[in-house]
């Protein structure tokens, strides 16, 4: 589990991080998003111990980065953003190197050894040289390092960066499996990637949080809802207004066919799968003529660029 | 201890694991020969009685003490600022050990290189037999007076490393700071005390005559002790300070 509180961090003058709050529970994997220079990656880099907070605190399993550098660190599986690699050492031997500094031993260290290298796929190439091998298996390479120790709380700072698309596939499926008992904390500029893996979002923008929400609630929130009219849209507007299960009805855009439609919770509570379909019904029963109906949710890439565009001026909760 | 002995191990590999190690192994090794060749050749043509230990193994002895100013710093570059540069010192900086493990580690990897580089050298004095027969207890402190020398210059070299990531910052800087120390102690109005302790190249000169002072291995330690714990405070504010 991972507990910011308050995480402030100055570099000179210049503050990067404004008292940051949030927490990751065991079996999530949380996305950090944001544009470069928005202080994700100094964030990482405290949670992982290698920076000190100028304020605040960051606790890892319970214990603090600040007061409890070691333990705090034994818990952690970091993987930056620019891979740290001995590029003259050979796969087994830089990641076994790894394993000896986080105290692993004898049997336990050659079994997580080739634990890691199965998991990351690179066990077919353990004896190959680092600097000779392309960015993606380097990539795979520092992820094997970050996981030897079989951390509780894994930090991947772009972890799919320079990955091809199957490359990509294998870890993602690699961080949700590894999340089911973890703590999984990971960055990337790829928002589809985000959103194919991670179950909450947290954007930061110029040092704050502008925006965290949870990706597996909202798969299942019902969106809005698109009604494509042949004809006749602001007898349609005003239909829909005059329900009672409608929340709120308006023209998709001036010159278009099209409403927007936001259904009350009542709506949704009767848990039929054909609400719409019956509402579509009613339409036809009044003599309204539908082309088509789509839902409309707000995606991930509407959430980033709201909350940037928003500037974080005031926390918002989505 | 260990984790000093992981770091220390990796970095000693490392060096041979990089044409710059074996290079400069084999620059040291054949500079030394020449010298070899050309001190041992002029004092035979002179047909004078030979003194193997202060003809020869001192000669050679304080050839290689100025060669280790200019080669030193090299490897302590590459070991402490390129590894800052390039970001692989989260490596250790991420671990679970203390800032202390990881100076001492860098410090004992460097130092094994040159240990062994060191023992190399004795196959010039090994020569020697061939038409001598120096003091083996004189070639032994020689050859350990060399090694805590060679320490005294990679505690410094090591401390200069670790406050910047620039290599070329890091091994002119060392390089001038061992140099500025050697000279500050050929100043008049310099004490005593301070023209023995500083003068690197005399503080080890009683060995090189079967000597083993302990005043003068206490001031080796005394620099080992000083110049590592400086280098554990840049380490150490390097997560503070910005």
């Amino acid at each position: 589990m991972i507990e910011v509180r308050g995480l402030v961090k100055y570099y000179g003058e210049r503050k990067v991080l404004r008292s940051l709050d949030f927490t990751v529970p065991v079996g999530r994997i949380c996305g950090f998003l944001g544009p470069n220079g928005s202080g994700k990656s100094t964030t990482m880099d405290i949670l992982a111990g290698l920076l000190g907070p100028s304020d605040g605190d960051a606790k890892i399993c319970g214990f603090s980065v600040v007061k409890n550098t070691r333990e705090a660190k034994a818990l952690v599986g970091y993987l930056p953003d620019n891979p740290p690699l001995y590029e003259e050492m050979r796969v087994r031997a830089y990641v076994e190197f790894v394993g000896r500094l986080r105290g692993l031993r004898g049997a336990m260290l050659k079994n997580s050894v080739d634990r890691v290298l199965q998991e990351c796929d690179v066990d077919q190439d353990q004896q190959r040289v680092i600097g000779h091998l392309s960015k993606g298996f380097k990539q795979r390479v520092a992820l094997c390092a970050a996981m030897v120790h079989n951390p509780q709380v894994l930090i991947l700072d772009e972890p799919t960066e320079g990955l091809d698309p199957s490359q990509i596939l294998h870890i993602r499926n690699l961080v949700r499996k590894l999340a089911k008992d973890r703590t999984v904390i990971m960055s990337s500029h790829i928002l589809s990637e985000v959103q194919a893996t991670c179950d909450d979002v947290i954007i930061i923008n110029q040092g704050e949080i502008v925006a965290q929400t949870s990706l597996a609630d909202d798969a299942e929130k019902h969106g809005q809802y698109v009604f494509h009219m042949a004809s006749d849209v602001e007898r349609a507007q005003s239909w829909f207004k005059e329900r009672n299960f409608v929340a709120d009805a308006r023209r998709h855009s001036e010159d278009s066919n099209a409403l927007v439609v936001s259904f009350t919770p009542d709506f949704w509570n009767e848990k039929s799968p054909d609400n719409v379909a019956k509402v579509n019904s009613l339409m036809v029963q009044n003599g309204l003529a539908v082309s088509g109906i789509r839902e409309e949710k707000t995606g991930i890439e509407e959430l980033f660029f709201q909350a940037i565009k928003s500037n974080g001026a005031s926390s918002q909760r989505i | 201890m260990k984790a000093s002995m992981i770091i220390a191990s990796r970095d000693f590999k490392g060096f041979f694991g990089t044409a710059m190690g074996w290079i400069a192994a084999f620059l040291i090794f054949l500079s030394a020969g020449i010298v070899f060749f050309i001190i041992t050749s002029q004092l035979l043509m002179a047909k004078q009685g030979v003194d193997p230990v202060s003809d020869i193994l001192q000669g050679l002895f304080s050839y290689l003490n100025y060669i280790y100013i200019f080669v030193v710093p090299v490897f302590t570059m590459r070991v402490m600022s390129d590894e800052l540069a390039s970001g692989v010192f989260r490596i250790q900086a991420g671990a679970p050990i203390s800032s202390w493990e990881i100076v001492i580690g860098k410090f004992m990897g460097v130092m094994f290189y040159f240990s062994t580089i060191a023992l190399l050298m004795l196959l010039y004095p090994a020569f020697v037999f061939l038409f001598a027969e120096p003091d083996v207890k004189v070639m032994a402190t020689g050859w350990a007076g060399t090694v805590l020398h060679i320490g005294v210059l990679v505690s410094i070299s090591l401390f200069v490393a670790s406050l910047t990531k620039n290599s070329v910052i890091a091994y002119l800087g060392a390089a001038i700071f061992i140099l500025l120390m050697l000279f500050s102690t050929f100043f008049p109005a310099a004490p005593d005390w301070y023209r023995r302790s500083l003068n690197l190249l005399e503080l080890g000169s009683d060995f090189g005559k079967g000597m083993i002072k302990t005043s003068t291995v206490a001031i080796y330690f005394a620099f080992y002790g000083v110049f590592l714990f400086l280098s554990r405070l840049a380490i150490e504010s390097k997560r503070w300070r910005f």
